[in-house]
């Protein structure tokens, strides 16, 4: 919104001082340079209205409004107050340059105040102004003007925040905002002028209630800025208990995730280009016939039933609720789990301005839930005809003000109760005993947990202080996208910038931390034996891969066992070990078992095929695998004849016969008959046990006399064969 | 890392895209499959004691169970057999078995069948399906057992629900016996598992000895007595109207906790708000699914546009910032996924508004690294005992930016059955950025004095219950479901909804109504009334305002009159969403022109 922007004045000293830094250390001008650049980003990225006008202090030359005579010299407004932009950025970037010119940061303060006074009146600014002091205050400076500028920024209400060295200032924390992380460690003992500027800007920002900054914190300070800009909007409504109790309470957004700006589509060539979507809508037919929107009608599912709905149906039946916040009840607080919010955000409600008696009421009722440790249960309703959505409201009280946090509960539907195994928590622990950590393994857990601690990380000389606290960390995603959106502005055709050293550094648990866990982690490593399971090739074989019929059809004991042995081996084999006969390729599978040098497979695959025959015979759609089955039959009489064995294919063949007629499937015995099958016998192999002559009557079609003297024998085999797979 | 971590799901897209595809059209996994299978001998169509026959029992069950599972898991397939009939229909040829709906997803026609054949009595079953009592149980079992292997689907459980109330078939006939004790061997060894849904003849008990504990297949030496049928049979005739989810982990990926010294979890997603099924779009004509098409054209030319011809931009600083898809992936690419430990803070330090998106919970995974278990064991077991959190970077999916996130210890709970309530592991709390925290101004506000404190907690105590997320169904997701199902049947009416979230007042007034009326007169002036700021703000915006108050504007007399444009876009937006009208556009010129048109006025 237009209303709220922002008028934000940019002093920067380019004078000597800023240039000054330990060598191998990143000088003043540089940090915030940096750190102007990114507040420009952010403004830039957030699409933001704020203006901002640049003006530099110590330049060699003086353009300025104030600029007069002997007054306010090396003073430079750089660039007026205006929508920030790409050549701003530029200009921030490439063309500060240091001076050696040392100038008042009073007289800046007052040429910039002035400034926005001028180029805001008659403007709107619901955003306020803001003046932001970049330097390390190691120039000389008068202050006489102290009292004009202080009575100045009141009148004009103009905000100071100024970024420089760390200020020991007394840290009023009106809210739980930690202190400053401490500069890292390398910055330059403060001259004398530094702490006669240092207490001046002390006085001033107490004068104005400003805020300070150090360069390193420049960046947890640019949060500061981009968060106070949201001018929140307040969800309205009485929280109702029973029908005679409502407080007016209003609901501001506290936590809600900040998406990256999303992208839209536009022609790679010309990126200027116009671009529309167009939408169609096709039958599933092989043609795909398109049809006109309005032949279209909204439908559900119901099963595999298509229910079409017309218009009426929508608004009927649609749930009609009212815009409501009503109570269901109170519940301890541990009756709500931490792990079960929901919703995309937390709110946090406070009575309605300027209603003190609600304010009143609304007290009473966070300190009673506090003092019972207790929560409430709602019924929430955003607006009319809205789903209603169950949340909890939890107290929270702060020196300076309470409110009740509102999260988001789930429903029933919205629990999954899945079970899992237990662990061997406590040392008599029957269940999954084989997991315990021994004493030696847990005192070593132990000592990394002490090691790791980032609850009071101390960092340099300064106390002790969480570290990686949500508030003063940045997602580094978004610093990352606007950092290369950047560059693509200025440089389209430019491949991505790396990923900036300030980001990365985010990323990494503390040097401190890591300094100090690490004969912890390698304690962890000798004592935690870790082993990578090679993942079974086979297990993503073409069969497996492509099959449509698991291989669960296989009883689980029949599966064949691998080796564990022979994992360790097969992991350098580039090629895929084939250990299972599956129904999609059997005859291939099962060649490729048999080639396998490293084992002898030859009767698992032969039992694996067996199975993968009857599977695909009891399988078969009609006869439709009949032939499939064929194949598989003869692949096992080939290689029982290459491998001698005559009677692995001898037995099957004849159990298949009994299984056949048994099944009254004979003229699948028949098929197997044309196609050629038919026993080994003993002029083809010497091994086998069958004449030429018994064979022949074997493959003769007589088989109904055989049958009714047979049956209960059959029955039998019948059973063996079921049981054999 | 020489091997590659098993990322099941695509890892190269951001946001939480959740585990399952709406409808499970994504492919991922297999179904269940399960059939009915029913004893239709006459025995089963004579009333004993009570009202309805061991039959129509069996049948309300199964259409119950259907009901319940085209929204609990529509993708599962369903089948109905009938045995011991006197006509036949089953792809083996078998006599006396008809397959009534053959394994496949259930619709509509389904439920519709099952209910006709309620409605039609026994004389009409007589005609149509005809009994039996020569039928060969081994038979109907086989045809089961045909119907999963003939299934183009991938089938992970499979099972069939027999339904009789005869313990002794083929009391006469011992080959018979034998042959239906073959096919349940058969069948427990393809996996099929056979569940008896068994039915007492009035002063007949049920003799598993007779035939049946050949047949059904229990574990070890697990009792043989069966559990009550009773309490079987309300089981399935319990309506629930709740999605299934399979419990599977969205991702197996390493938790690290230091260089080379990754275990391995498996991140599970234990609660997630279940939304409300997306329509599909329908060809008026004959009611099949339309697919939509949506294309990208150059506008000057008409050229449908293809991957390659497309970048994606952004507009800042008033310039277009283009990039490649690879581009923006790049960007988001942080490192390989998995959990990175940073290091440990107190469970306290986790506030309450440390919220942006649900949470997940983390259970080893001994799979992918051995040994994980026992260290993950050891984490847990410490970090429980000091009471401390892990924080740790997550990467979810490759191209996914990190997050920090709070491993928060779960010990496990038991209820008073033993039953796991909470598994043990990490739940993962997201954490926010300092990006998406806004800073509020509060205002001074006065604080409540003692007395008034004392009154609200006796309030409280009075209005406490055991909060549960059990007890509350999503009233708009039920209503959906209702509808749905209404439609589908052609019902004139939907299932009654009760919803839960709507307080009992009756109830809150009774348990502490004087209480709050004593809280109101310590808190409120006389004559208080809540929000009456708000509302004497609103009024203050002018008489179009009040007339919305009072509600009666006759939206038809004004446009007779010719009085709309007087009237606020609140009130003529509300009136044409009550005629369902269309204007051309949310603006107010082309609401009003749509509701001239309406009345013919204007």
């Amino acid at each position: 919104m237009a209303a709220d922007k922002e008028a934000i004045a940019i002093v920067l000293d380019v004078g000597p001082s800023m240039s000054e830094s330990p060598p191998g250390t990143s000088t003043p001008l540089q940090q915030a340079g940096t750190a102007i650049t990114m507040i420009l980003q952010r403004k830039i990225f957030a699409n933001s209205k704020d203006e901002i006008a640049l003006i530099l202090f110590g330049t060699p030359n003086t353009a300025n409004e104030l600029a007069d005579g002997e007054e306010y010299q090396n003073i430079t407004l750089a660039r007026p107050l205006g929508l920030p932009d790409f050549d701003l950025l530029k200009y921030v970037q490439n063309e500060i340059q240091p001076s050696n010119i040392s100038a008042d940061f009073i007289d800046a303060m007052v040429v910039a105040l002035d400034h926005l006074v001028k180029h805001t009146e008659g403007k709107k600014f619901g955003g306020g102004k803001r003046l932001i002091l970049f330097s390390d205050l190691g120039g000389e400076f008068a202050d006489d003007q102290l009292d004009d500028i202080v009575n100045g920024m009141k009148q004009a209400e103009v905000q100071l925040n100024v970024i420089g060295p760390d200020l020991d200032d007394d840290d009023e924390d009106e809210d739980d905002r930690g202190a400053k992380p401490a500069a890292n460690g390398h910055s330059k003992p403060k001259s004398a002028q530094q702490r006669a500027g240092e207490a001046m800007v002390k006085h001033l920002l107490s004068q104005v209630e400003g805020e300070s900054y150090s360069f390193s914190e420049a960046l947890p300070a640019l949060s500061y800025f981009q968060n106070r800009k949201v001018k929140p909007t307040p969800w309205k409504c009485n929280l109702e208990i029973g029908n005679s109790l409502q407080i007016a309470l209003a609901g501001y957004v506290r936590v809600v995730e900040q998406k990256a700006p999303s992208f839209k589509n536009c022609y790679a060539k010309d990126i200027h280009a116009e671009v529309t979507t167009s939408r169609s809508y096709h039958l599933d037919d092989e043609a795909s016939t398109e049809v006109e929107k309005e032949e279209t009608a909204q439908g559900h599912r119901y099963g595999n039933t298509l229910v079409p709905f017309s218009e009426d149906d929508i608004a009927n039946m649609k749930l009609k609720t009212v815009k409501c916040f009503k109570l269901l009840g109170f519940t301890e607080t541990k009756n709500v789990k931490r792990h079960h919010f929901l919703g995309n955000n937390v709110q946090s409600f406070v009575a309605e301005k300027y209603d003190e008696a609600a304010g009143v009421a609304l007290s009473a009722l966070i300190r009673a839930l506090h003092e019972t440790n207790c929560v409430a249960i709602v019924r929430k309703v955003y607006r009319a005809n809205s789903d209603a959505k169950l949340g909890v409201l939890s107290p929270h009280i702060k020196a300076g003000y309470e409110c009740l946090f509102y999260n988001e509960i789930p429903f029933m539907e919205d629990v999954r109760q899945f079970t899992f195994g237990s662990l061997p928590l406590e040392p008599g622990s029957e269940l999954n005993k084989k997991f315990s950590p021994s004493d030696d393994q847990l005192r070593a857990m132990d000592n990394l947990i002490d090691s790791m601690d980032l609850s009071k990380t101390s960092q340099g000389d300064e106390e002790e202080e969480e570290a990686l606290k949500p508030k003063l960390t940045f997602n580094p995603h978004l610093q990352r996208l606007y950092q290369c959106l950047q560059h693509k502005a200025l440089n389209p055709d430019d491949p991505l910038p790396e990923l900036s050293p300030i980001i990365a550094d985010y990323l990494k648990p503390p040097q401190e931390v890591l300094t100090n866990c690490q004969t912890h982690v390698e304690k962890l490593k000798e004592v935690f034996p870790l082993k990578v399971v090679v993942k079974k090739k086979e297990e993503v074989s073409a069969k497996s891969m492509f099959q449509d019929k698991p291989i669960g059809d296989v009883p689980a004991s029949k599966k064949p066992k691998l080796d564990d042995g022979a994992l360790g081996d097969m992991k350098q084999l580039d090629k895929v070990k084939v250990t299972k006969v599956g129904t999609v390729t059997p005859v291939e599978d099962y060649w490729a078992m048999l080639r396998r040098k490293d084992e002898d497979m030859f009767e698992e695959a032969c039992k694996q095929l067996e199975t993968v025959i009857i599977d695909i015979i009891m399988g078969s759609f009609g006869a439709q695998s009949y032939p499939k089955a064929m194949e598989c039959m003869k692949a096992l009489r080939e290689a029982a004849l290459k491998h001698l064995e005559p009677g692995v294919f001898n037995k099957f063949f004849t159990q298949f016969k009994k299984e056949m007629e048994h099944y009254n499937k004979m003229v699948l015995f028949e098929m197997a008959k044309n196609s050629g099958l038919r026993l080994i016998d003993n002029e083809e192999c010497e091994e086998s046990t069958y004449s030429k002559d018994a064979v022949a009557e074997f493959m003769a079609d007589d088989v109904k006399k055989e049958k009714k003297e047979e049956e209960e024998m059959q029955e039998e085999d019948a059973d063996d064969l079921l049981d054999q797979l | 890392m020489d091997f590659t971590w098993g990322t099941q799901f695509g890892d190269d897209d951001d946001e939480d895209n959740e585990e399952e595809g709406f409808l499970g059209q994504s492919g991922f996994g297999g179904r269940d499959g399960l059939i009915f299978l029913i004893d239709c001998a006459e025995s089963m169509f004579q009333k004993g004691d009570s009202e309805e026959t061991p039959f129509e029992l069996c049948i309300k069950c199964t259409k119950n169970v259907i009901q319940n599972k085209i929204i609990s898991s529509d993708r599962d397939l369903l089948g109905v057999v009938f045995y011991g009939t006197e006509k036949d229909k089953n792809p083996g040829d078998f006599k006396n078995v008809y397959v009534l709906q053959p394994l496949e997803q259930p619709g509509a026609p389904a439920v519709l069948q099952l209910e006709a054949l309620l409605e039609e009595g026994n004389d009409d079953f007589d005609t149509n399906y005809g009994h039996s009592s020569t039928y060969s149980l081994g038979d109907a079992l086989w045809t089961c057992q045909n119907m999963f292997s003939h299934s183009p689907h991938k089938i992970n459980y499979k099972r069939v629900m027999l339904f009789t109330n005869d313990d002794d078939p083929h009391r006469n006939n011992n080959s018979l016996k034998n042959q239906a004790k073959a096919k349940a061997v058969d069948l427990h060894e393809t996996g099929i598992e056979l569940e008896l849904m068994h039915i007492q003849k009035p002063a007949e008990g049920f003799d598993l000895g007779k035939l049946y504990r050949d047949i059904l297949y229990f574990d070890d030496d697990e009792n043989t007595v069966l559990a009550d049928p009773a309490e079987k049979f309300e089981e399935l005739l319990t309506r629930v109207r709740s999605k299934d989810h399979k419990k599977r982990a969205t991702a197996r990926i390493p938790l690290s906790l230091g260089k080379d010294l990754n275990m391995s979890v498996g991140v599970y997603n234990l609660v997630r708000a279940c939304p409300k099924p997306y329509g599909v779009k329908l060809y008026k004509k004959t009611n099949e699914e339309v697919k939509t098409v949506t294309d990208l054209i150059l506008k000057e030319t008409g050229e449908v546009l293809m991957p390659q011809d497309i970048k994606k931009y952004v507009t800042f600083g008033g310039k277009k910032i283009a990039l490649e898809t690879e581009e923006i992936k790049e960007i988001k690419h942080f490192g390989d996924p998995g959990f990175t430990l940073m290091g440990f803070k107190p469970r306290s330090f986790l506030k309450r508004y440390y919220y942006v998106k649900p949470a997940q919970f983390l259970y080893p995974d001994e799979t992918t690294v051995q040994g994980s278990t026992t260290m993950f064991t050891a984490l847990l077991k410490k970090c429980l005992e000091k009471d401390v959190m892990a924080i740790c970077k997550y990467i979810a999916r490759r191209n996914t930016p990190p997050r920090f996130v709070a491993l928060l210890p779960q010990e496990e709970e038991l209820d008073d059955h033993n039953v796991q309530v909470t598994p043990p592991g990490f739940h993962v709390i997201p954490l926010p950025y300092a990006d998406d925290m806004r800073k509020l101004k509060y205002d001074n506000m006065p604080r409540a004095k003692t007395e008034q404190i004392d009154k609200a907690k006796e309030i409280i105590k009075k209005l406490q219950f055991t909060f549960r997320s059990d007890s509350f169904e999503n009233p708009a997701l039920q209503n959906h479901y209702r509808n749905v199902e209404a439609l589908a049947l052609d019902r004139d009416q939907a299932e009654e909804l009760i919803d839960y979230t709507e307080p009992d007042v009756q109830r809150l007034e009774r348990r502490a109504g004087a209480l709050i009326g004593q809280f109101k007169d310590l808190v409120y002036p006389e004559g208080y009334q809540a929000g009456k700021k708000r509302k004497a703000g609103g009024a203050a915006q002018g008489p179009a305002a009040k007339k919305t108050n009072e509600e009666a504007v006759d939206v038809k007399k004004e446009a007779q009159a010719g009085r709309l444009g007087k009237l606020t876009v609140k009130v003529l937006k509300e009136f044409v969403e009550n005629l369902k009208l269309k204007p051309a556009s949310q603006r107010k010129a082309d609401i009003i022109e749509a509701i001239n048109d309406h009345f013919g006025t204007g």
